[in-house]
């Protein structure tokens, strides 16, 4: 509060930030995925936190941050998604090549809808002190510190800048890889003073300016704040500024040239946590504070520490014991009217013994949090549910009138050494503390991908998720998504988003829509019909004559593999080999055998003199599937071929029935499967081989195969190879595979499924399936029994209001509305957590995407 | 490697009020059982000021008088600082915080000689 010194830094060089009272080194930590983990996961994440404790030099500050998403960002992530637009192929100033051009305007299209999100996210901003040496401020840092000063040394001298760089770059060496601690840029360093003095009313995003470390900003960029204890200026109060609790704030103002609202911010610091400690794993302290941001309010940490070697850690707790069996013998027979000394003598031997097994240096943390409006009612209501939440876990936090303007200067590098922090400083152990896991991440999916939804773990905090399914065989991953949920809950919808920008992308698509709706071939009916071949089981309009569409060389064999079921021969019997004779390529050459039509009247010449006997056979059950009104274009030789060089295949089999894997290996259930069903096996069977045949010939070019409402085609015993074969093999052919289905374990548990990496899980309807689902990606529900709960009752639920009244009310038995399409997703990298998929970016989109009949009716005004 | 101990911070191990009274061969101090630094000394002070006064008064008609108010105003003291919180903030802070409080005023992060500051 001295009227000579600056509170904002004087100068920034690089990562490097000059202060009145000290130089730091600022950097932004890689937070970590946590929440709803495996136990081993969790506990690595606690290793990473005591290991950053056991690395950090004393005088650390590591504070939690929220910042605003630019959309132009999500958008240029977006852009950079596709495989021909990679930030390194397109240099700066050149112009987009031309087939880029429509995921550009695809992108465009995203832009406005990801704009009205108002995305947030939590960043981390470690500031370590540089005056003191390797070990921070200790006591032999604090008199390198003097002596420095004394020498006179100059501070932001060529060798001293060297010698800063050089001391934080060991000081950040030494802390754990998993943090990926980036040196702040001096732009970044401008920004975290703005939104210190601003919180929440300085809406820049965090600037994506990389790290130079010779970029200097002067302190005259750093522009002025004031601040107003209570607002009291502002209120022309002279006396007693705070006259209640909800007037306990700070309004911090700039000048009016820097055209920034005023900023009201609420300070707290924790002054007692529980004896006993908080429960591990739910001690996540610091994810209280993002699940209590809302768009409305801020609400930020700070955790101040430093550090004792074992010795001293021991001893001071060693003395606190003293000290409290003195105090028993003090208060005489006070001391048994109470527990209070038998419980601190309890927990300085627990501390002491803590100190001494780990044989690790001591924690004294100093932990604030701040909230912050842009009015005073918002910032009492959000610091007013902070108390009750962390009072509800055993913590005590006050509002202390008087104290704002000193506990602001904590969060700011440079103030911190006058805030007061002593007041709140407590002893702790590296692997206690460690266990508040500050750090973790709450972003999930890819960093460039296409749009899937927003993060809504917190209201406060929601982010932008882009999937980027197409490039992980670049990554070395399997490309292969599952959508799970009830239905009506949105999987389709999520689908059809996911196609239409990948087909944007330039990715091709081959489709299996088994729905009677048709629901993808209208949902795609604005895509260039140039472009998109449909293929209708029921209104055949192309030949699916397997020795017409295959290539030459393959046909026969691929038509062999597809017949041969519906005829009811074995794949050894004297049948299939002479059918394979008879399809291969030198015999159909020389017989003229161009289509199985033309095979049918071959085997009905009985002049013929190389006929056999089972030529009969094979003629008796061709035309008996001839016959077959399904099987009709596999046996069409006056039909074009369809042309599945096409970007988008649409193969629409409404209504077909597959036999499943059980009626198919069991012989007396295999003899009871219908012909219709078995014709429907054999065109599935085509779709999925004539794709994979496509797609693995072109393994420079991206391509999706996917297939709505799996459950019969996972089941089928062809389905089940062909599954295998494109999630298991597809990375090497950059083919990606996306299934959708109402059981995802039932339907996809049969496959390899641990090549399924990625998963988004919508609602269902029965809690056994709920259940089975969250198990089947891998989650721990005995350790986190919220998340099924929280699953069953609380993912899109469903507004099913009593009141006992008769009113009509058409909302009833709806999904809460704005609560659609909330899911849970597993990422390709491990992330879990709850998103809401994004529903259709433009209201014409919404309308070809939905399908339900009511809203349909509703839209169109037919009644029958 | 983690064990499922609870994540904790000792904060119970600053907040220890000092009393004294107890010399530890017997002799307690009188009085009060509770006795914390602030009250024992403004007890000292009071005994050895009222007593020193009363002294030097003893020939001027007022030493009665003098021992009342002094002792009044020693209980009245040892009785107000008796009040003083024993855990943090400490007094220095309270203080601080309860001037703040009292008398606001508004800060700027730059000096007021600094040309930025308009």
């Amino acid at each position: 509060m001295s009227s000579t010194r600056y509170d904002c830094p004087r100068a920034a060089v690089g990562n490097l930030r000059f202060t009145d009272t000290g130089v730091y080194a600022d950097y932004l930590l890689s937070g970590l995925p946590f929440i709803f983990m495996a136990k081993d996961a969790q506990d690595r994440v606690a290793d990473v936190h005591a290991e950053l404790l056991r690395a950090l030099p004393s005088g650390a500050m590591l504070s939690g941050l929220t910042t605003d998403v630019s959309t132009r960002n999500i958008a240029r992530r977006m852009v950079f998604a596709h495989p021909d637009l990679h930030p390194a192929q397109v240099g700066a100033g050149a112009a987009l090549p031309a087939h880029t051009r429509d995921w550009v305007a695809h992108c465009r299209t995203w832009e406005s809808a990801l704009g009205r999100r108002g995305s947030r996210r939590r960043i981390y901003w470690l500031s370590l002190p540089l005056d003191y040496g390797l070990s921070g401020a200790t006591a032999t840092g604090a008199w390198q510190r003097r002596l420095n000063s004394i020498l006179g040394r100059d501070r932001d001298s060529a060798e001293s800048l060297n010698r800063y760089r050089e001391l934080a770059a060991n000081m950040v060496g030494a802390l754990p890889p998993s943090l990926f601690a980036k040196p702040a840029s001096a732009e970044q360093i401008w920004w975290h003073w703005n939104y210190t003095a601003s919180r929440h009313v300085w809406r820049q995003p965090l600037p994506s300016t990389p790290y130079d470390p010779d970029a200097r900003l002067p302190g005259s960029a750093f522009t002025p704040v004031w601040t107003d204890p209570s607002g009291a200026g502002a209120r022309g109060r002279r006396w007693r500024a705070a006259r209640s609790d909800a007037e306990v704030f700070l309004r911090t103002y700039r000048d009016p040239d820097d055209v920034i609202a005023d900023s009201y911010q609420a300070f707290l610091g924790i002054e007692s946590f529980p004896d006993t400690g908080v429960r591990w794993p739910q001690s996540t302290l610091f994810k209280v504070l993002d699940d209590l941001s809302t768009p409305t309010a801020t609400v930020d940490w700070t955790i101040h520490v430093t550090f004792d070697s074992a010795d001293v850690a021991v001893a001071t707790a060693h003395n606190v014991i003293l000290n409290i069996k003195d105090q028993a013998r003090q208060i005489g027979r006070h001391a048994h009217s109470d527990d209070e000394l038998v419980r601190k003598l309890a927990s300085g031997k627990q501390l002491a013994s803590a100190l001494k097994r780990g044989a690790e240096r001591g924690v004294n943390a100093a932990v604030l949090v701040a909230a912050a409006a842009p009015d005073p009612q918002t910032v009492d209501t959000a610091i007013t549910e902070v108390i009750r939440r962390y009072r509800r876990q055993g913590l005590d936090l006050r509002r202390r009138r008087g104290s704002q303007q000193t506990w602001w200067r904590a969060f700011n590098p440079g103030t911190e050494s006058s805030a007061a922090l002593h007041e709140i400083r407590n002893p702790t152990t590296t692997a206690a503390f460690a266990k508040f896991v500050p750090l973790l991440a709450t972003a999930l999916g890819n960093n460039t991908g296409v749009p899937l939804g927003e993060t809504i773990t917190s209201p406060g905090l929601r982010e932008v998720v882009l999937l980027d399914l197409l490039n992980a065989p670049a990554r070395d991953n399997p490309g292969n998504l599952v959508i799970g949920g009830s239905p009506g809950r949105g999987k389709s919808q999520c689908a059809k988003n996911l196609i239409l920008s990948w087909l944007r992308m330039g990715a091709g698509v081959h489709l299996i829509d088994p729905t009677e709706a048709r629901e993808h071939e209208h949902a795609l009916s604005t895509f260039d019909d140039e472009r998109k071949t449909i293929i209708d089981a029921r209104r055949p309009r192309f030949t699916l004559d397997g020795l017409r569409i295959f290539p030459f060389a393959e046909a026969a064999e691929r038509t062999v593999d597809h017949l041969l079921p519906q005829m009811g021969f074995s794949p050894v019997s004297p049948q299939a080999a002479r059918l394979k004779g008879l399809l291969a390529p030198e015999s159909r050459h020389a017989n003229g055998i161009g289509t199985t039509n033309g095979l049918i009247t071959l085997l009905r010449d009985r002049t013929r003199p190389d006929r056999v006997s089972v030529d009969d056979d094979l003629l008796v059950a061709l035309e008996g599937l001839r016959a077959e009104r399904l099987l009709a274009p596999m046996f069409d030789d006056t039909s074009p071929p369809p042309d599945l060089s096409r970007q988008l295949v649409i193969w629409n089999f409404g209504g077909l029935k597959l036999p499943t894997v059980t009626e198919e290996y069991q012989a007396h259930l295999h003899h009871q499967s219908t012909p219709s069903q078995r014709a429907a096996q054999a065109l599935y069977g085509m779709a999925a081989e004539l794709a994979q045949s496509m797609f693995f010939s072109r393994d420079t070019a991206p391509d999706v195969f996917v297939v709505e409402e799996c459950a019969a085609w996972t089941h089928s015993p062809g389905g089940q190879r062909c599954a295998n074969t494109l999630i298991r093999q597809g990375r090497k052919a950059w083919t990606q595979f996306v299934g959708i289905s109402q059981a995802p374990r039932h339907d996809f548990g049969v496959l390899e499924d641990h090549f399924i990496e990625q998963r988004i899980c919508l609602g269902f309807k029965e809690s056994a399936i709920a259940e089975d689902t969250l198990r089947w990606c891998g989650r721990d529900l005995e350790r986190h029994p919220k998340l099924l709960a929280d699953y069953v009752t609380n993912t899109s639920p469903a507004q099913i209001m009593a009141y006992g009244d008769d009113t009509i009310d058409h909302r009833h038995g709806r999904v809460i509305p704005g609560r659609e399409g909330e899911s849970w997703i597993l990422d390709e990298f491990g992330g879990w957590g709850k998103i809401r998929l994004f529903s259709a970016p433009t209201p014409e989109l919404a309308q070809l995407y939905d399908t339900n009949p009511y809203r349909r009716r509703m839209r169109t005004g037919t009644t029958p | 490697m983690i064990d499922e101990s609870p994540a904790k911070v000792w904060s119970d191990q600053r907040d220890l009020p000092i009393y004294l009274g107890d010399a530890g061969d017997g002799f307690r101090l009188p009085f009060k059982e509770r006795w914390r630094l602030p009250d024992a000394c403004a007890a000292l002070i009071g005994f050895i000021v009222t007593g020193a006064a009363v002294t030097l008064n003893l020939d001027s008609g007022r030493a009665l008088l003098i021992l009342v108010v002094g002792v009044a105003v020693t209980a009245a003291s040892v009785w107000l600082l008796s009040k003083l919180p024993g855990s943090r903030p400490s007094i220095r802070t309270r203080f601080a915080w309860f001037l703040a409080d009292l008398r606001p005023r508004v800060s700027c992060s730059h000096p007021p000689k600094d040309p930025v500051r308009r």
